[in-house]
């Protein structure tokens, strides 16, 4: 996606995973999508760094996750990567509408950020390869130029 | 994070005051609420209005509680923001398994008709 970027990185810690999120949130106000907008964009982020954190690096502290944020005239591209186990690409596929639960035995465990993901993504992608693990995902946004500071003292 | 409990009758009212209920806050999330529903607290309102942001672990800890519940009793939800309203959506979750309501009145209300 042709666009500006910023790279982020964090440390692979759960309580890590909102200083990304955050700063995605962030930039994508200053391009003009309102909080709840935001919010989705930033659950994705969370989302992928849990699993990425989980697990290609198994819980492990000390690893580095890398984050992409493309942001473009057609909406914007979110790219992680990592130096963790390889995801099986199956997960990826077999996430998707969500059970609506019927008994308390019905409850997910677990599994629920990759549905998140595909739910309020429009495309996502996964490929593993010489050690590298990259997941894009992408999404059509009307974006505007965020305001310029204004003029003068 | 700070959880604050009030009992109301029968029903505890526990506030959650923390902005964000994700990764970094759920296990003492999980284990309060635990301790509570282990301690013979069965109808519980959550007050999640001091919560901006919650994820798919802040989920799961509420899940965890519900299944800890069992059939013992019942947690209700009020005072969420639009967006934890759209998790609660997109994971279906506010279809059977949590009822959500507006305010304290009704979440009190409706627990102490159950």
């Amino acid at each position: 996606m042709d666009g500006r970027s910023i790279r982020l990185s964090i440390d692979s810690r759960l309580d890590h995973t909102a200083l990304a999120g955050l700063a995605v949130h962030g930039v994508v106000r200053g391009f003009g999508l309102d909080e709840s907008e935001a919010y989705l964009l930033e659950l994705a982020v969370v989302e992928a760094l849990t699993n990425v954190i989980r697990h290609a690096y198994a819980g492990r502290a000390g690893q580095p996750v890398e984050i992409l944020l493309t942001v473009g005239e057609a909406g914007l591209a979110l790219e992680l990567r990592d130096h963790g186990r390889a995801m099986d690409p199956g997960l990826l596929a077999q996430a998707g509408e969500i059970p609506e639960p019927r008994s308390l035995d019905d409850l997910p465990e677990g599994g629920l950020g990759l549905a998140i993901i595909k739910q309020v993504m429009d495309e996502v992608s996964y490929a593993s390869r010489e050690g590298v693990n990259v997941l894009r995902m992408t999404k059509s946004l009307k974006l505007t130029s965020p305001r310029e500071p204004a003029s003068g003292a | 994070m700070e959880l604050v409990r009030r009992d109301a009758g029968r029903v505890a009212v526990v506030a959650v005051r923390a902005p964000r209920l994700d990764g970094a806050t759920a296990p003492q999330f999980k284990s309060y609420m635990v301790e509570l529903a282990l301690g013979g607290a069965g109808r519980i309102a959550l007050d999640l209005s001091g919560v901006d942001f919650m994820d798919s672990i802040g989920l799961a800890s509420l899940m965890s509680s519900v299944k800890t519940l069992g059939n013992r009793g019942e947690i209700v939800l009020f005072g969420l923001n639009d967006k934890l309203r759209k998790l609660f959506a997109i994971t279906k979750l506010d279809r059977g398994v949590f009822r959500i309501f507006p305010g304290e009145a009704e979440a009190v209300a409706a627990l102490d008709a159950a």
